[in-house]
């Protein structure tokens, strides 16, 4: 699941649409939809899948795709990660100078295992990242993710989480650069991978 | 279970998405998972060796409770993937590599399905449930699916 908000994520499709009624081009020559004054973002550490710990200052050199999502998501999440699998298949060696970073709003039942079994779906080396509420919460705050638990059954379990969905780009300088909504293409997110990955 | 589903509103972004983009010339492209799903004879024969003999025990008709609950489970959990009416073509499913099965055409056993339902298909983008509905809840999805199932074929599809 994950509609941000149906409302936010429409208001924002619209305006990515409205910005680029040329199929996704902005005047910058990117598809993406770019942040007016691109900066690193805060600093973060979380663990990965294998338990090893992720800080995203050490990718610096890297673009880095950011992704928040849960592995119970019965539709959006499915679909980047399915998106991102074309994109690393299709950038080849380049593949290496990218980083597809997963982020849980499910920390309860995205263990490390749960995780690990479900990128590997996707891609051998897609990183997916967990840590406690109190590592979490600043950085969905700083990247400003919104997710909220949404029940529809009586059991502990039965919730999806209405989240966010939109993927992230910071280049390979660090700085939080563009972003892209949910139904981007394979096509248009290499299109500006590759733009970036020749500055 | 007494909580109502919020699926309709949910439902509706996907939609909103396409249409905007749809709207802007810009549909999206199908993008494919590498993954490599298990062939349906194996996953049958699998859990034909593991359900033994239970594999084709029935599973009783669905309660009027099970049929309202099934129904409101299954929009927000499977109908992205696998479609309202079990087709295989819903919004998510679209764009994932192999489009998931269509119910329509007939489907395994009720135990297999509803195996199925609780532990997924490893390798694959179906998650199990189990981790997260009870046995009650699972029990609803899988009346639901079977209501959806047949209606171009068998009770199973031999496929």
């Amino acid at each position: 699941v994950s509609r941000t908000g149906t409302l936010r994520a429409a208001v924002l499709l619209l305006a990515a649409a409205a910005v680029a009624p040329g199929c996704g081009s902005s005047s910058t020559g990117f598809r993406g939809l770019p942040y007016p004054d691109p900066a690193p973002p805060a600093d973060f550490a979380l663990s990965d899948q294998h338990g090893a710990p992720f800080r995203l200052s050490d990718h610096r050199g890297k673009i880095v795709l950011l992704f928040f999502g849960f592995v119970h998501c019965p539709d959006v999440c499915p679909t980047t990660l399915a998106t991102w699998s074309k994109v690393r298949e299709q950038l080849g060696q380049d593949a290496s100078r990218v980083a597809f970073v997963f982020v849980t709003v499910d920390p309860e039942r995205d263990t490390g295992a749960a995780l690990r079994e479900h990128l590997a779906v996707f891609g051998a080396d897609f990183v997916g990242l967990t840590g406690t509420l109190e590592e979490l919460d600043p950085v969905y705050e700083s990247f400003g993710i919104f997710h909220e638990k949404m029940r529809f059954g009586a059991s502990a379990n039965a919730y999806i989480v209405d989240h966010s969905t939109r993927v992230l780009l910071i280049d390979a300088q660090g700085r939080l650069r563009l972003s892209y909504g949910f139904e981007t293409s394979s096509g248009n997110l290499l299109h500006d991978l590759r733009l970036l990955l020749e500055e | 279970m007494s909580e109502s589903v919020p699926h309709p509103r949910l439902a509706l972004l996907p939609c909103i998405g396409a249409l905007v983009l749809s709207a802007a010339g810009c549909a999206p492209a199908s993008d494919a998972t590498p993954a490599a799903a298990p062939g349906r004879q194996d996953l049958r024969e699998r859990l034909r060796q593991e359900l033994g003999d239970g594999y084709d025990a029935a599973i009783p008709a669905a309660t009027p409770v099970e049929v309202i609950r099934g129904a409101e489970i299954y929009e927000v959990l499977c109908s992205g993937c696998h479609g309202p009416q079990g087709q295989g073509d819903g919004p998510a499913g679209r764009r994932l590599g192999a489009p998931p099965p269509r119910f329509s055409r007939g489907f395994f056993s009720d135990r297999a399905t509803l195996e199925i339902i609780r532990r997924g298909v490893p390798g694959t983008p179906m998650i199990g449930w189990g981790n997260m509905l009870d046995e009650e809840e699972l029990l609803q999805v899988f009346q639901h699916v079977r209501s959806l199932s047949g209606a171009d074929g068998g009770a199973e599809d031999r496929r």
